[in-house]
């Protein structure tokens, strides 16, 4: 589905995970084009931290292989994850510790810049003037930043976050996106896990969708809500004559009259001339047009079309 | 040294914990030192080795929690797996924290310590002071916070509560040496003198038992230290976090 990639940050190869019968992520392959923002979509409970996990050498696959930066993890785990940074499941801290102190001790972890990189890091997430606080007294919000200061300690090439977003407010949220997108604008891979549809709407270039473990669809933002259905919507002074007009217009499925006479168009593929065609249709037959629109469905909307399908109450996924 | 220096960090920062073993063992020196000043024929010597006593007991209760807390905290409250994240290898995550562990069991002994040679000091009838009073009140004490602190770490590393893995360790530790008494009366002296608690008990108190001479115990405590420390390594190893 996706064309003129860049390599692949991470490449997985029938990645299965099973807990005795319970296959929490079954039969995943899928390559993140490295130098974008990625989303990995799909409501709680559907494995997405399970894979996030072997994707970072915390748990082992039961079946398939898992490249992260082209090593294999497990196998070289340590040279691969040497510039990946992370949060899975939610961020946590040493709560007794200043959040600066808490950089500190994960710092010494790395090599010795990982230490000069605290302050950037800290400003970066908009965490100095807090960062002489308990981090006991932070909250969420605070704490998903401070992570992401923590995953930015080792300059990583590549970034994993799990449901990042999960506790910033609004305009923690648009912060939030803006830090991401200038991640990725400085060349960095930004992996995001996340059951908020809107929010991976905005900030991701590429997605995958995930229900029961299994990888449903994959592709970028346009191209997997391209996929769904797409209609013009039309409002004339006589519906009934429109829809027998509208119907010979090459390139529309279908014409119904809707709520308040609107006409629903049904098209294979919303372009402009395809626009200019209904347009042309209607005013060539003396029908005024008083309103017409391309309708293309939202990713939520994409979501739960494809999703509906598994057996799953797709809502699961709404926010 | 950095990763040493952050592990001792870390411990020393939970300070609910470190307090109360300052005090724990404090009051422990608080007791040696009033008798010292108030028993007219209480002797310097006798405030060492008493004291050295009460402390070697005080010192390894506290280290038990300290141990099983080092052992089984990130684990607990899920700060393990970003310690994974910084690729340093497993078995060194958990190897650092037997070293650090020791740091801060010097650190909380060291106050009731200082009272104790206070205590010494200040008894009526002071004594000849010999070196023995003095290397049972610093050998016997950290080496018996050391090793007992050693073993919790290990049993914590298996477990995923801090609270369970205080008071599984304070079990083992309180049954240990119960089972190697029985062990030696039923079934072997010699078996029962090779395990962990027996050899605690000869090393830190110096002493040369009917079957293993002091050389031979520390050598049986050093490889059971070994063998702790190995299976908490493996533990980490092939943990899931």
């Amino acid at each position: 589905m996706l064309t003129d990639l860049p390599p692949p940050v991470i490449s997985l190869d029938g990645v299965t995970k099973r807990f005795g019968r319970l296959a929490a992520v079954d039969d995943v392959t899928v390559e993140v084009p490295a130098g974008s923002c990625f989303a990995w979509l799909g409501p709680n409970g559907c494995g997405k931290t399970t894979l996030i996990r072997m994707m970072l050498g915390l748990a082992r696959p039961t079946a398939g292989t898992i490249a992260v930066r082209g090593l294999p993890v497990p196998g070289r785990t340590r040279e691969a994850l040497s510039r990946v940074g992370g949060i899975v499941e939610e961020p946590r801290f040493y709560p007794y510790l200043t959040g600066r102190a808490n950089l500190e001790v994960f710092a010494a972890h790395f090599d010795a810049a990982a230490a000069e990189r605290i302050p950037a890091a800290l400003d970066r997430v908009g965490l100095t003037d807090r960062a002489g606080d308990a981090v006991r007294k932070y909250s969420l919000g605070m704490r998903q930043r401070l992570g992401v200061a923590r995953a930015l300690l080792n300059d990583p090439e590549l970034l994993v976050l799990d449901e990042p977003t999960n506790g910033l407010d609004p305009a923690g949220l648009v912060e939030f996106r803006d830090l991401i997108r200038s991640l990725v604008d400085e060349g960095r891979s930004v992996f995001v896990s996340s059951h908020i549809l809107d929010e991976v709407q905005k900030m991701a270039d590429h997605v995958a969708i995930i229900q029961r473990g299994r990888m449903v669809a994959f592709g970028t933002v346009d191209e997997l809500v391209s996929g769904g259905r797409q209609a013009i919507v039309v409002r004339t002074v006589e519906p009934e004559r429109a829809v027998a007009l509208l119907q010979a217009v090459p390139g529309v499925r279908r014409v119904t009259i809707g709520e308040q006479g609107l006409l629903d168009v049904e098209v294979q593929r919303i372009g402009d001339e395809l626009l200019a065609a209904t347009g042309r249709a209607l005013y060539d037959a003396g029908l005024p047009v008083l309103e017409l629109r391309p309708v293309r469905e939202s990713l939520e909307e994409r979501f739960l079309e494809i999703t509906a399908g598994t057996g799953v109450d797709a809502r699961e996924g709404e926010r | 040294m950095a990763l040493l220096r952050a592990e001792v960090r870390r411990i020393l920062g939970r300070r609910g914990s470190i307090a109360g073993a300052v005090v724990f063992n404090v009051l422990f020196g608080v007791g040696v030192l009033i008798w010292a000043l108030t028993a007219g024929s209480a002797s310097g010597d006798a405030a060492l080795s008493d004291g050295a006593a009460l402390l070697q007991v005080s010192v390894a209760i506290s280290s038990i929690v300290l141990g099983a807390v080092a052992g089984s905290w990130d684990v607990d409250h899920g700060t393990m797996r970003y310690l994974v994240l910084t690729g340093v290898p497993r078995p060194k995550l958990a190897l650092i924290r037997a070293p650090g562990l020791a740091v801060a069991i010097v650190v909380v002994s060291l106050p009731a310590i200082v009272l104790v040679l206070l205590a010494a000091a200040v008894a009526p009838a002071p004594g000849p002071q010999g070196s023995d009073g003095f290397v049972d009140l610093f050998y016997g004490v950290w080496v018996a916070g050391i090793a007992y602190g050693l073993l919790s770490l290990t049993i914590g590393t298996f477990l995923k509560s801090s609270t369970v893995a205080i008071t599984v360790a304070l079990l083992v530790n309180l049954l240990g040496s119960q089972i190697a008494a029985l062990i030696q009366d039923k079934v072997s002296h010699t078996l029962g003198d090779l395990l962990f608690s027996e050899a605690a008990r000869i090393v830190i108190g110096r002493e040369h038992d009917d079957v293993l001479s002091l050389g031979v115990a520390v050598l049986v405590l050093l490889a059971w230290v070994a063998a702790l420390l190995g299976a908490a390594a493996l533990r980490v190893q092939r943990a899931e976090y």
